[in-house]
């Protein structure tokens, strides 16, 4: 019996793919790990390796298809077999299919509170024209209200803004994260302000709203901030690049905060878990997920495995890490392997900044610039490098307390930077 | 703050200027001996005499001719017309010269003339003596028109009036003479071209001016017992006309009723409401409506001329039949 490559799940928040390109035909044969196709996600292009092994049976979609996580896109089976589309590709029961969800946006018809004596419009139809005022045309637009689902009260029936505004709570977008249940729905703002000009939302646009909202909606941040003398560190750093060039290491200031990250996290465990319902998930690996600026937006791969890395080896895995994602061409798992972050803005003279937690993880730190000012070291004014940090933390995972402790074990990482190279 | 009538009002404007202005002089019939149809102008020729103060025949082209020859010669004259009905008889004087002086001499020549002019109907004064012929000035360019309808603007509006360069139609309604109101003893002006909200609301707007303001007013009021608020805006001058605040109100409420004492027909309520249409059509929740005298001559039976002119009730009528709010 032919068996089902799904569109698989290759983000955190990935909901669809579009398949941009099949690497196989029909009829041939795949191996387990081999690339079928490439995928576009909300991030990137990635190949699709066959989780299965023998004939390409049957292409289910088309190159262009958006395809939503856990459809089957291919089937794959023993040379020979006979294959009934019909009885494969039945949507499962937890997925919904496209189709269904299509009707779930599907405006739902409004409902009729208004009193029985007001005149009553006969339901549009196609040929009938929508009799509705300028502002209700335009609510309606601006709302996502359907006005032939709307019944009018003015005169002659025609729809006016209050009419719109009386069905516009059933058509509120159900992906709005819901805080609390029993806060009243803000009243509709009037007049609404018209924007001059809407720029439709990358797709990488859209995912970063949905992360950073959703992120900012669920985990309770709280945030402790230190300062850090990168005097020593920056001179190691120079030894390092000046002696160890011929060897092809470069070490960059980030790559000596990746490593004073890791050799924490290996005293704060909690600090590299995802919360959960069930319990607080502790990771023994520790992946650094570093923020990479795009051209509009940015993501947050991971440099896998960091807790058996040299700072050389971080170095270069970060230099590789950089390159990959230019190229479009990161792993599934780099994406959604990460299990502490950090952003810095060093290249931009930022002063301090706090970052927003990637989720599922727990606590990213945000870095400024290291920059040169007076600093008192034994009663003496002095001239130091000096670099600002912010550590966000997910308050249901941990506390003040151990954050205050992590951010100054970094700190002291830094500042005794032989740590970093022992 | 000392409470006045507008009469009184208009009465400290004009004593203000004669006194602090000798190029200032009234002209208009019965304004001295009989001292006013109007009383305006009681013992004003006893306190600053004939020349100051000069009674003139019959014969309004005459007077606004006189009085826009005088200004162009460097005097600042304020003309009172009876009636804004006879000034028809004066509207060449106005139209094609007072109006028109300053811009064909390039500037070279100015007509600072205010005519006073007593408008509006309700007087039981009969066909000829009742209409509102403000915005047919409104509409000439070189001609501006203060509409008062109360003690504070009539003297606010009076002093701008009086100090400004070009010919003013400073449109009195003869039912408003006896309004009260407060008036501050310190020096103040009302500009031309800002127009006030008398009554903040959020579901309706009505632009008005002049005695019609406090129609709607009362429409307002009884609007508010069923819940509807309606914003009241005092236009205060026709030209220059105040669309802003008017369009800003309609981005609230929504819905909007030009109301008018003058006739329907080419009214200046219908260029209130092209100009709301044309800056704050996507706000509309339905047609701007007008609200204006009927179409007739003015009735001389009380009750008929009471209907001939807009009532609280025909604006609540209106705003039902255009919105159903």
């Amino acid at each position: 019996m032919a068996t089902e490559l799904t569109m698989p799940q290759m983000g955190y928040d990935m909901k669809e793919g579009t398949l941009v390109r099949w690497l196989k035909a029909e009829g041939e044969e795949v191996s387990i790990g081999e690339a079928v196709a490439e995928i576009e996600t909300d991030k990137a292009v990635v190949e699709f390796e066959s989780t299965e092994a023998g004939i390409l049976h049957k292409l289910l979609v088309v190159e262009g298809d958006v395809v939503p996580v856990g459809q089957a896109v291919a089937l794959v089976g023993a040379a020979g077999e006979e294959v009934s589309i019909d009885s494969e590709v039945a949507p499962s029961d937890s997925l919904p299919s496209v189709e269904e969800e299509q009707e779930i946006d599907e405006p739902t018809p409004a409902v009729d509170t208004g009193p029985s004596d007001v005149p009553v419009q006969e339901p549009p139809t196609n040929l009938q024209e929508v009799r509705a005022s300028p502002i209700a045309r335009r609510l309606a637009a601006e709302r996502g209200v359907e006005l032939s689902q709307v019944k009018g009260t003015g005169p002659g029936g025609r729809i006016t803004k209050k009419d719109v505004l009386s069905v516009e709570p059933s058509q509120a977008p159900t992906e709005v994260p819901v805080i609390s249940s029993d806060i009243e729905s803000p009243a509709p703002a009037s007049p609404v302000s018209v924007a001059d000009e809407v720029v439709p939302l990358t797709r990488m646009r859209a995912q970063i709203a949905r992360v950073t909202t959703r992120s900012k909606t669920e985990i309770p941040h709280f945030y402790v901030t230190t300062q850090i003398d990168m005097s020593d560190a920056m001179a190691l750093r120079r030894q390092i690049n000046d002696n160890l060039k011929d060897d092809g290491v470069r070490v960059s200031v980030n790559d000596l905060i990746i490593k004073a990250c890791v050799n924490t996290l290996k005293k704060y465990p909690k600090l590299n878990a995802y919360f959960s319902e069930e319990g607080i998930e502790l990771h023994s690996a520790i992946n650094v997920g570093i923020a990479i600026a795009e051209e509009d937006g940015l993501t947050m791969p991971a440099i896998l495995d960091c807790g058996s890395k040299s700072l050389a080896q971080i170095a270069a895995a970060s230099d590789d890490l950089i390159q990959r994602t230019q190229s479009g061409t990161l792993q599934p798992d780099e994406y959604t392997g990460g299990t502490f972050s950090i952003s810095n803005m060093g290249m931009f003279e930022v002063t301090s900044f706090a970052a927003i937690i990637q989720p599922p993880q727990s606590a990213v730190l945000a870095v400024g610039t290291v920059q040169k000012i007076p600093v008192i070291r034994d009663d003496q004014v002095t001239v130091s490098e000096v670099m600002n940090a912010t550590l966000s933390v997910d308050h249901r995972v941990s506390d003040g307390a151990e954050g205050a402790r992590f951010i100054v074990e970094v700190k002291n990482q830094l500042e005794n930077p032989l740590k970093l190279v022992m | 703050m000392p409470e006045i009538i507008t009469r009184e009002a208009i009465r400290l404007g004009l004593q203000e200027a004669l006194e602090s202005d000798d190029r200032v002089f009234l002209m208009g019939e019965d304004i001295g001996a009989y001292q006013g149809s109007y009383a305006v102008t009681k013992g004003f020729l006893e306190q600053y005499g004939d020349e100051r103060v000069r009674d003139c025949p019959i014969a309004e082209s005459g007077i606004i001719g006189a009085a826009t020859g005088a200004a162009m010669a460097g005097m600042r004259p304020i003309v009172e017309m009876m009636t804004i009905n006879f000034m028809l008889l004066g509207i060449d004087q106005v139209v094609n010269h007072a109006a028109k002086l300053s811009y064909m001499s390039n500037g070279q020549i100015q007509v600072p003339l205010v005519i006073r002019a007593v408008t509006g109907g309700g007087g039981r004064l009969a066909a000829t003596h009742s209409q509102n012929f403000e915005g047919w000035f409104a509409s000439v360019p070189g001609v501006k028109v203060a509409v008062p309808s109360d003690p504070y603007d009539a003297l606010g509006l009076l002093r701008t009036a009086i100090a400004d360069p070009n010919p003013v139609i400073f449109a009195e309604h003869s039912m408003l003479y006896g309004r009260r109101g407060e008036v501050p003893e310190e020096p103040y002006v009302v500009p031309f071209g800002e127009a006030i909200v008398r009554r903040e609301g959020a579901d309706v707007t009505l632009a008005t001016y002049g005695r019609m303001v406090y129609t709607s007013l009362e429409a307002a009021e009884t609007l508010s017992t069923r819940g509807i608020e309606a914003e009241v805006i005092d236009l205060r001058t026709l030209n220059p006309l105040d669309t802003d605040t008017v369009v800003q109100s309609v981005r609230k409420t929504n819905r909007v009723l030009v109301v008018e004492e003058n006739w329907r027909t080419g009214a200046f309520s219908a260029e209130i409401a092209s100009a709301v249409h044309e800056e704050a059509f996507d706000d509309l929740d339905g047609p701007v409506g007008r609200v204006n005298g009927f179409d007739v001559p003015a009735p001389y039976n009380a009750k008929l001329e009471d209907a001939s002119i807009p009532t609280a009730e025909r604006i609540i009528e209106e705003l039902e039949r255009l919105y159903n709010p």
